[in-house]
């Protein structure tokens, strides 16, 4: 090798590891580049998974007899609880707003939040100041070093950078870098994420983070990406009061993500730590919604956390 | 006729030539895409050869004069575009592997093709220890090597596929056949 190309390579590592190093430093180096990347490719990334989201449908449809017969049983039972389960909302509902209407005082609750967003998830259309905008997802890094996602919508669409991106299991992530018509989300279940959350049933505040390990889940029977919830907020006593199961849903103490987002069920609880499985199945993400929640004052929210934790425990606070 | 064939090259022979340069890097950018985007195949991308990166050693190995140093970082550099990599993680893993391809070439140009597997097996080896070891620094603590692993196994046994077809790619386009512009330029 001539010794001028020995000296280019050697010239242009070293301009690499600066540029890492910069990276390090300041995360949001190399973001225009990259989003601009993306945002060239994103039209060919949608035609690749687009392509191969059609293949898995019709691999899907090929399903025996038996299969067929099996499933509908079940869903027909689902049916028959999700049947029972809608009645007694109703029957809630209803004595909520009665409740509501005796008290002299209003005030807005992170459950009212949560109430208002989950009504615009379901009718399809903005509820109040909370906006959401459907969105594809291009290229999955789910795998690789960041676990992140990119989604077909960006500037264009009134999308910026914080916006949580949610999908019908519950919480997927958070809009990182934003282009003009593709968006890069980082997943929660990446170690740079760190979400407030509320473990339902202990009625305990805590934060969770994601790791760059897997574990192997009895139920879905693989290996799957787990939260750890973070020792650094919790008493050893607190650690006591979690168990295997329990709900963990955003507190939206951030003022990033809305309150009463699901993010996935406790999955093994030690003397040292907890973890948590993520509701959202990060194999299997396509279609997204982009949350533009208005945020709450952080001083009420904080009480109305509160609240939700006293509301849901099962009375031990 | 010499004159109209002249002209013929000078109007497209040497757009022609410089769009056949091309090839390999559309190759690349196509691989990468397929390789980025969401395939629903979920954890099962670990097992996922490399294609991109295969595609680049190939003519790393046997055609170097397309693949200069700017354009081994170029390639890097979109790589971490498009990943959403650390910037320059990739560059220091395609530089190294420049620099190896270049250094071996000597003994490597006079092997059969099982000779050139194995170095390409090591090259495969070395490119993602050096993401791994990297992103490792970057990050402050060791990632999990399995999916490197994995990843760089897969790419190393399929191999030779992406070999055989850059082989044939190449044939096509430089072969004596499908060069009108070659054939044109050498009766000018």
């Amino acid at each position: 090798m001539a010794w001028l190309q020995r000296f280019a390579v050697f010239l242009l590592i070293l301009i690499a590891v600066g540029m890492l190093v910069w990276n390090r430093m300041d995360a949001r180096f190399g973001s225009n580049a990259r989003m601009l990347v993306a945002d060239m490719m994103s039209p060919f990334l949608g035609l690749f998974s687009q392509s191969s989201a059609s293949m898995s449908q019709v691999t899907e449809r090929f399903k025996t007899y038996e299969e067929l017969a099996s499933e509908n049983e079940q869903l027909r039972a689902e049916v028959r609880i999700l049947d029972a389960k809608a009645q007694t909302v109703d029957q809630l509902i209803a004595e909520n707003d009665r409740l509501r209407r005796i008290l002299p005082i209003r005030y807005r609750t992170a459950a009212d939040e949560q109430w208002n967003w989950a009504r615009a998830l379901e009718s399809g259309r903005d509820v109040g100041e909370t906006k959401r905008m459907m969105a594809f997802v291009v290229a999955d890094h789910s795998r690789r070093y960041v676990r992140s996602v990119l989604i077909n919508v960006g500037r264009d669409e009134s999308v910026r950078q914080g916006l949580a991106v949610v999908n019908d299991e519950g919480l997927v992530g958070r809009v990182r870098e934003v282009g003009a018509s593709s968006a890069r989300v980082l997943l929660i279940t990446d170690p740079n994420s760190q979400i407030p959350v509320i473990i339902e049933r202990a009625g305990l505040n805590a934060f969770v983070r994601g790791t760059r390990e897997s574990a192997f889940d009895p139920d879905t029977r693989r290996a799957q990406d787990f939260l750890r919830v973070e020792q650094a907020f919790l008493l050893p006593e607190d650690l006591k009061t979690i168990e295997v199961g329990d709900r963990v849903i955003t507190s939206g103490a951030d003022g990033v993500f809305p309150p009463g987002l699901l993010i996935g069920f406790v999955s093994q609880v030690t003397d040292a730590e907890a973890q948590v499985r993520p509701s959202v199945d990060f194999d299997q993400l396509s279609d997204v919604l982009v949350v533009d929640y208005p945020g709450v004052d952080i001083n009420a929210d904080l009480i109305a956390v509160g609240a939700v934790g006293f509301q849901t425990s099962s009375g031990e606070n | 006729m010499r004159t109209i064939l002249f002209l013929l090259d000078f109007l497209i022979g040497g757009v022609l030539r410089r769009v056949r340069a091309l090839v390999p890097l559309a190759l690349f950018i196509v691989l990468l895409g397929f390789d980025a985007s969401a395939l629903g195949l979920g954890r099962g991308i670990a097992f996922l050869p490399d294609f991109a990166f295969a595609t680049i050693l190939f003519w790393l190995m046997r055609h170097p004069a397309l693949m200069p140093v700017p354009v081994v970082f170029v390639v890097g550099l979109w790589t971490d575009a498009l990943l959403g990599a650390p910037m320059g993680l990739s560059i220091i893993a395609y530089l190294t592997v420049f620099y190896i391809a270049s250094s071996l070439r000597p003994e490597t140009s006079t092997l059969g093709f099982m000779g050139q597997w194995g170095v390409a097996t090591l090259m495969i080896l070395t490119f993602f220890a050096c993401q791994w070891a990297f992103y490792s620094a970057f990050v402050l603590e060791l990632a999990p090597p399995l999916q490197s692993l994995t990843r760089a196994g897969a790419t190393a046994l399929t191999f030779p596929l992406v070999y055989g077809l850059n082989h044939l790619v190449y044939a096509f386009l430089w072969g004596r056949s499908a060069q009108f512009e070659d054939l044109v330029y050498d009766r000018a």
